[in-house]
Formats: C-alpha cells, structure tokens, sequence
C-alpha cells in the first residue's frame, strides 16, 4: 500500500481514537449509558476494520482471513455492549 | 521430496507460523477476557465499585498512542528497500511502544492501593493479569522493534508488524470492555 493510501487510513484511525476517548472521558466516576458505550463500540470496529484491510495490508487480498479476524472483536464489542444492556434492563 | 526447500516454500511456512501465533494470541486473550466477563456478571457490584478507582482518561490517551504506534509499524512495513525511512519508522513505533508501557505504569501506580481492598480484590486480580500480559507484549514487541531496526530484515519487520497490530486490536477491544462497560 503507498503512503498516500496508508496517512488517509491512519487520519480515520487516529480521529475515530481520538474522538472515542474524548467520549469515554465524559464520564468519569460515573457508569457510560448503553448509547455512549455503542458509539465508541462501532467506532472501535470501525478502526480495527482499517488496520486489518490496511495496517496488516490485507484488503483484497485475503478477503476470508480479513473477515476471520473481524469477528473475534465483533463478538467481544456485541459481548461488551450485551453486558451493559442487560444490566440497564434488569 | 526435495531436500532443500524453495524460499517461496519457507515464506509459506513462514506465513502459517505467523498466522498460527496471532491467533493464539487472540485465542489466549479471549479466554483471559471471557473470563473477566464471566466474573464481572458473578460479582456486579464489586465490580461497578472498582472500575470507579481506574483512569479511563489515561487509558483513552494511551489507545491513541498505541494507535500512532501501529500507524508507525505500518509504515515501516510499506517502507521496503528504503532502510533509513524503514529505521526512523520502527524506532518511532518502539519510542510509542515504551511510551504506552510508561504511561501504563503511571496508571498502574495509582490503582494499586485500591487492589489491596478485599471486596475488589477479584476485579483488580484479573485487571493486572489481562492487562498486565498486554503490557508485557507491548514491553517485548517494542524491544524487538529496536533490535529490528538495527538489523534490517523484511521477514522480521512484517512478522513483528502484523503481531503489534494484533496486540492494537486486543486494546482496542479491552478498552470497552474494562474500562467503560
């Protein structure tokens, strides 16, 4: 991958981490509502979905290995978020 | 059969081995963290009640640090016969690397009174174990950073690389899941 390519995924990288843990500071000593916990969740996948296709330079070349890769953060991002809704609901 | 492998043969081989350590990694961080889950649903309170004594600020600046840092490996990965760039772009993801592992530490120094508590004592126990072998990994990938850019050598820059995103991706996750959820 050139450069050009590599700083545009690194911006989007690092402005989604940025901007996760400026929201994840909002609350302190409090516990983060459901709907916070679900934004910086996407954006969390978000940016592992950039280092994987572009970091590790696997996009388009070993599409089956990307997705593999994907899901060990998806399920643990639908635990994490699972986790906090149903102690919301219960 | 022949005797001498190809090189081609022993990059494939050399590409399963590495498959086969980032997804032990990822399987051993899996187990540590369904592990953490499972606790954190057993004893609720107690965990509510420590997560109150850590430093999510701290721990979001280091996510983006760690984030640089990978950004940095990356380039040094792209960076292939052009040693000085490829040096300047491995020292520069070890520096954030140690940086992470320092800024860890200040964190660490101020949780640590609070694991002496009893009723806290299970959530600080899987805190330093799963954070704690995280940090190590960092600590040693960071260190082999440095001995990669004073002997350049493409096999090693890509294996190391691919390894410090994957240690990239587990924070990543970890971060939610400890300090926020």
């Amino acid at each position: 991958m050139d450069d050009s390519k590599l700083f545009g995924s690194a911006n989007w990288i690092m402005m989604l981490g940025i901007v996760g843990a400026l929201i994840a500071a909002q609350w302190k000593h409090e516990v983060i509502p459901a709907a916070a916990l679900a934004v910086i969740l996407v954006m969390t996948i978000a940016k592992i979905r950039l280092i994987v296709l572009d970091f590790m330079d696997l996009r388009g070349m070993r599409p089956n290995l990307a997705r593999a890769l994907m899901i060990w953060p998806i399920f643990f991002s639908a635990l994490s978020l699972s986790k906090v809704v149903l102690a919301t609901l219960l | 059969m022949a005797a001498i492998s190809t090189s081609e043969e022993r990059d494939e081989g050399g590409d399963l081995l590495l498959w086969v350590l980032v997804w032990g990694e990822l399987a051993a961080f899996g187990i540590l963290l369904t592990g953490y889950v499972v606790m954190s649903m057993l004893h609720p309170e107690n965990f509510a009640l420590a997560k109150l004594h850590l430093a999510p600020r701290l721990a979001g600046f280091n996510t983006v640090v760690l984030l640089a840092s990978s950004w940095q490996a990356a380039l040094a990965a792209s960076s292939q016969g052009k040693p000085r760039r490829q040096r300047l772009f491995l020292l520069g993801a070890a520096f954030l690397g140690f940086l992470f592992v320092a800024l860890k530490f200040a964190e660490y120094s101020s949780e640590w009174t609070a694991a002496g508590d009893e009723n806290l004592q299970t959530f600080f126990e899987l805190y330093f174990l799963i954070t704690g072998f995280h940090l190590a990994h960092v600590a040693f990938v960071a260190t082999l950073f440095v001995l990669a850019a004073i002997r350049l050598e493409r096999s090693t820059i890509v294996t190391l690389t691919t390894i410090w995103h994957v240690i990239d991706i587990v924070w990543l996750v970890m971060f939610p899941l400890i300090y926020l959820s």
